[in-house]
């Protein structure tokens, strides 16, 4: 640029709002899909059809609002899957919960020979998806299925099997999380319960824990969306509706279905989402701490 | 932990509980000698004159055939166990006896251990054991021997946790390692059992040709048969391809590229909105991945279903086919790419926001445009986030499936959007072929194991996180 | 109850937190651990308190040897510089805690937990959370705390360094009050060494991880072994200036450039003949005179009671501590008189006194 030129106020401002105006199009394209499929499954629950996003009736005119769709309330084999959804996501809140609060504690805050290499252990497992172990845990899952009593309650094919192998896939996740809420606290305090009489395990339960509630709540959100979502290996470790869960039933349902009316597999959807919605409008914040913090880095 | 060993050998242990422990350990190898034999008793009632002790074949003729409680140990595990199993029990009984003058801390939880895996073990092998002689009409008479090992082993327990008893009295120490240790050992045993184990059995099974067809009998080692079939399959190439297109594509333009545009965007907006758009972008994340399909599927499809062909209406567009056969790569890699997306996206905007922002003020005092200022400030700073991200992702991509397989399940046509661990779960555990065959997707599985295992060591080594770790500031435990 | 360390050494891999300290408190004592920030001080403290495992060496109470005792196990109560509190409970259950972890039953607990909330004069506030009191009453909790459980062994780590200046100089004394009235042991770290002269009975001085010095707050002050305590102990500062001791006249005389002082004769002889010797001497044992060594003033600072004045003498600069009707201003020619009975001489080499 050899000369300077100076453009006029207007032209100035008019270029200013174009160029405030570029982020807010760009992002809103960007967020477009997820809202419109949002806003099918909205308009597709309580319509007859769809045309595209148009709730049609049966004679293709607009309209054809019905809760019919719903109608799936009357079925069993729904609430058996809801409630197995439920089990799976209830354990993993208590399973991973308690599990990494422990693992993480000792990780932060103990001094023992291999805590290092935990830690690496840790950190590995984190970045590691385990997906392509489900061949060797079915295996596994198929011998504890074999032993007498325990097999009942942990084997392949039920509920407590798949709570506990998606409890694992967490835990170096959850470990990790916890480790540093449990980094961020204060030592003299540690020290002050120690001197005051305390036994380590004492001070875990009666000092720390209350000092790190809120990440324990932010991590219950996550692994309860987690283990309420989770399709994967439910699938791969159930077989028929007795210890499926909503996902497994919900994607056996569309595949049975018509497309024409997957207006009922659009509100099954809905029934499982309401969970979901209820923690993304009411958590919101710390959703997004978790998921910047902790995130598994998503396929 | 010297110090530790020394104070151990001179803590002697107090008298009454050593004599309590040896009695136990001579009571355990006694029961574990009869557990031992008993088992053969059985099957020589049975009418067959076992061969070997040890229950493994002999020669090239089996003794299988002669009896039908014989027939479960045609080179089952348990065939190897229940000896080892023995000979590991009154190993330990022997060493407890013997050995009791210094316990070392060790001791006891050697023997729990070992006991308690033996244990399960034995526990499954019978349990199956029992189930096929129940089916032939056999009649099993293991169960005596089962009775003595199960208390020889309860024996040896008794013995470890006196061991551990003693440990703990003469030495303070040890009672510190002990309170660590049941911190960590949950989430120990877990992950033993689901990934450690997995691993190594991820292996064997891959040297097998254990498949749904002949899945009663046992693991017969192929060697690398496997993996020869593997590297020869007619789409390995197709499938090695599809593999390395969709991780670059994917990783380029969505969960690196659109992040890191939409994390300088979002930078450039009030607080307020940004907040909404990083919420909004968590959505694709949270949504169950079954629904999340189902849109996407509604998109795509024909009229009068589709949502996309319905904007082409409106548009007078006269094409309007089932996209995902139409396109199916675009919409593989935008339905992984808007879930990827929010990670990169989330950590670039942390990012940035801890550039001082005395730097970004002093550029634009400089007379520097934003453009530049993102060129030479924000770009530069994020080096490490962009490595991280990258990394991170591609190890992430390249093992995931679940929203492909939901999508296509490899599809349309042949092999056309198939990736590497697709094919690996499709192989093992699908009903695609008629039957799993575990062993030969085990095989395509342990080469992403292998990888995975590798990238993250050296992404740990890369990025350090030895020194992200603070060490611990009280030294009791 | 007595405390006696040996020898006591903490390393972290290369880094040396503590190394060899050798220190006894006798029964009913005030020490204080004085030292710069990373000293060691800090370190030494949670040794004792069984927080810290020492690499070498050894504790003992009573002689008992206490190494490996468990921090409850140990009789002794701690004070924090961040008080430390449980921030989820109350002051009566943050009082009553380590009473708690006795099993003292309720009432009883309750009447103890009482009693030294009272004597804190905290006794109305039981109900409150920590985080609705001041810093002081906070400090109070902690103290309660400490004493709640009548240890053997009170430990201070820099308790009032959260606290503003007024409420120090108060809570300084009644901090003071209470350990000579209960008559407990007391180790008491700070980086302030008017808090540490003014409560200790002994000060240890360390530095480095290393313990210089192990005294009365008199000696130290009068008699610093090393030129670290005498930099260190005492506000303002000595002076150290760079001279030859020689005799002339029978008379001892420090000496450099432009600069010539009577030393007493006692003093004199032991750092005459030993080459080039640091003078130390503090700013109060200057005096303004009509003869002696001639300066100018180069700054003048008004501290109030005195004006702490800098005087430059040929190359070198010393502080003296002058009435400030005296009306001393910068540029105003000096005579300077040191007071022959105050100077120390230190080894240039080893730092170390030469009059011990």
């Amino acid at each position: 640029m050899t000369t300077t030129t100076f453009e006029t106020e207007r032209a100035y401002g008019a270029r200013r709002t174009i160029g405030q105006a570029i982020p807010y199009i760009l992002l809103c394209l960007s967020v477009l899909p997820i809202l419109l499929g949002y806003a099918w499954i909205i308009i597709a629950t309580f319509s007859y059809r769809t045309e595209g996003l148009k709730p049609v009736d049966a004679q293709g005119n607009f309209g054809g609002f019905t809760l019919q769709n719903w109608s799936f309330l009357n079925d069993p084999a729904v609430w058996n899957a809801a409630l197995n959804s439920f089990l799976i996501a209830v354990s993993m809140v208590i399973g991973v919960g308690f599990v990494s609060s422990l693992t993480g504690y000792a990780l932060s805050r103990m001094n023992f020979r291999g805590r290092k290499g935990f830690l690496g252990t840790t950190m590995i497992l984190h970045a590691f998806k385990p997906e392509m172990l489900l061949i060797a845990i079915f295996q596994v899952l198929l011998f504890i299925g074999g032993l007498p009593l325990l097999g009942d309650w942990i084997g392949f094919n039920t509920v407590g099997g798949v709570a506990l192998v998606m409890i694992t896939l967490e835990l170096p996740l959850g470990v990790w999380l916890m480790k540093g809420f449990f980094d961020n606290l204060s030592w003299d305090m540690e020290r002050a319960a120690l001197i005051d009489g305390a036994s380590r395990f004492r001070v875990w339960w009666e000092i720390i824990i209350p000092q790190i509630k809120p990440g324990l709540a932010a991590l219950a959100i996550f692994t309860f969306i987690t283990g309420w979502n989770a399709y994967l290996v439910p699938f791969t470790f159930t077989i028929g509706a007795k210890a499926a869960n909503l996902p497994v039933l919900l994607n056996q349902f569309s595949g049975d279905t018509s497309l024409a009316s997957w207006n009922a597999v659009a509100a099954l959807g809905m029934f499982q989402l309401i969970p979901i919605i209820i923690f993304f409008i009411f958590t919101q914040e710390m959703l997004l701490n978790i998921y910047s913090g902790g995130s598994k880095g998503g396929t | 932990m010297s110090s530790t060993s020394q104070t151990a050998t001179t803590a002697l242990p107090s008298e009454t509980s050593k004599m309590s422990g040896n009695i136990i350990a001579v009571a355990g190898a006694v029961a574990a000698l009869v557990g031992f034999f008993l088992p053969w008793v059985g099957f020589i009632k049975n009418g067959a004159l076992v061969a070997s002790l040890s229950g493994v074949r002999v020669g090239a003729s089996p003794v299988v055939e002669l009896a039908g409680g014989n027939v479960l140990y045609r080179g089952s595990p348990a065939a190897y166990l229940v000896p080892i199993v023995a000979v590991i029990v009154i190993g330990l009984s022997l060493y407890a006896i013997f050995m009791r003058q210094q316990v070392a801390e060790g001791d006891g939880f050697v023997k729990i251990g070992l006991s308690l895996i033996t244990l399960l073990v034995l526990w499954g092998q019978f349990a199956r054991a029992q189930g096929v002689a129940e089916r032939m009409g056999v009649e099993l008479q293991l169960q005596y021997g089962l009775i003595m090992v199960l208390l020889a082993l309860t024996a040896m327990i008794v013995a470890g946790v006196l061991d551990i008893r003693v440990a703990m009295a003469g030495n303070p120490a040890f009672r510190n390692v002990l309170n660590a240790l049941s911190f960590m050992s949950p989430a120990t045993f877990m992950v033993t059992i689901f990934f450690f184990i997995p691993v190594v059995l991820l292996l064997a099974l891959s040297l097998t040709d254990l498949a749904s067809s002949n899945f009663s009998d046992p693991w017969t080692f192929i060697g690398l048969e496997n993996y020869r079939r593997m590297f020869s399959d007619r789409f390995f190439p197709r499938i090695l391809a599809n593999t390395i297109f969709y991780v670059v594509v994917t990783l380029g333009v969505f969960n690196v590229g659109m992040a890191l545009v939409l994390a300088l965007l979002t930078n450039h907006i009030p607080r307020r909105a940004s907040f909404i758009f990083r919420l909004l972008w968590l959505l694709p994340r949270i949504t169950p991945s079954v629904i999340y399909i189902v849109m996407w599927q509604r998109f795509v499809q024909v009229p009068p279903h589709g949502i996309i062909n319905q904007f082409l209406g409106w548009f007078g567009v006269e094409h309007q086919p089932y996209w995902l056969n139409e396109t199916p790569w675009l919409f593989v890699i935008l339905v992984n790419g808007l879930v990827g997306a929010s990670f990169g996206m989330i950590i670039f905007t942390s990012a940035i926001e801890a550039i001082p922002k005395d730097m970004i003020t002093a550029a634009k005092v400089d007379g520097a445009s934003a453009w530049q200022i993102i060129r030479d400030i924000t770009m530069p700073m994020l080096r490490w986030p962009l490595l991280f991200v990258t990394s991170y992702q591609t190890l992430s991509l390249l093992v995931s499936f679940e929203y492909i397989m939901l999508l296509t399940n490899g599809g349309p046509g042949l092999y056309t959007t198939e990736v590497w661990a697709l094919t690996s779960y499709k192989r093992a555990l699908g009903t695609y072929f008629g039957s799993n065959q575990w062993g030969y997707g085990a095989a395509w599985g342990f080469v992403l194991v292998t990888i995975g295992a590798i990238l993250s060591i050296v992404y740990l080594r890369v990025f350090r996180f030895d020194d992200l770790v603070q060490e611990p500031k009280i030294d009791v435990l | 109850m007595r405390v006696e360390l040996e020898n006591l050494t903490k390393r972290w891999g290369t880094v040396v937190g503590a190394d060899a300290m050798n220190l006894d408190i006798k029964d009913g004592e005030f020490v204080a651990f004085l030292g710069p920030s990373g000293c060691g001080k800090t370190t030494t403290l949670l040794m004792v308190a069984g927080i810290y495992k020492p690499t070498d060496g050894d504790i003992r109470f009573d002689d008992k040897l206490v190494n490996r005792v468990a921090p409850k196990d140990r009789n002794i109560g701690m004070v924090f510089q961040s008080y430390a509190l449980y921030p989820h409970m109350t002051v009566f259950k943050n009082i009553s805690y380590p009473l708690k972890l006795q099993k003292v039953p309720m009432d009883a607990m309750q009447k103890r937990a009482q009693r030294v909330a009272d004597m804190m004069g905290i006794g109305h506030l039981m109900d409150r959370k920590p985080a609705q009191l001041s810093g002081g009453q906070q400090q109070r909790v902690a103290l309660g705390r400490a004493l709640v459980k009548e240890p053997g062994l009170l430990l201070f780590d820099e308790p009032l360094s959260n606290l503003d200046a007024r409420l120090r100089l108060s809570m300084r004394g009644e901090i003071k009050r209470l350990q000579m009235e209960l008559g407990i042991t007391s180790i008491y770290v700070t980086h302030d060494q008017i808090e540490a002269m003014t409560m200790a009975d002994r000060i240890a001085v360390m530095m480095d991880g290393k313990l210089q010095a192990y005294d009365t707050p008199d000696e130290l002050y009068d008699r610093p072994r090393t030129m670290f305590i005498g930099g260190f102990v005492g506000n303002p500062p000595m002076n150290f200036v760079e001279v030859e001791v020689v005799k002339s006249n029978g008379n001892f005389h420090a000496r450099r450039e432009g600069f010539d002082a009577l030393v007493s004769p006692d003093r004199g002889a032991k750092a005459a003949g030993k080459g080039k010797v640091f003078l130390g001497i503090r700013p109060e044992d200057v005096t303004l005179a009509d003869k002696g060594v001639s300066g100018e003033a180069y700054m003048v600072e008004p501290l109030g009671r005195d004006d702490l004045v800098e005087a430059q003498i040929g190359d070198i600069r010393v502080h003296v501590l002058t009435d400030p009707k005296l009306g001393i201003k910068i540029g105003d020619a000096l005579k300077l008189d040191f007071n022959a009975e105050k100077i120390q001489f230190f080894d240039p080499e080893t730092e170390q006194s030469l009059l011990w």
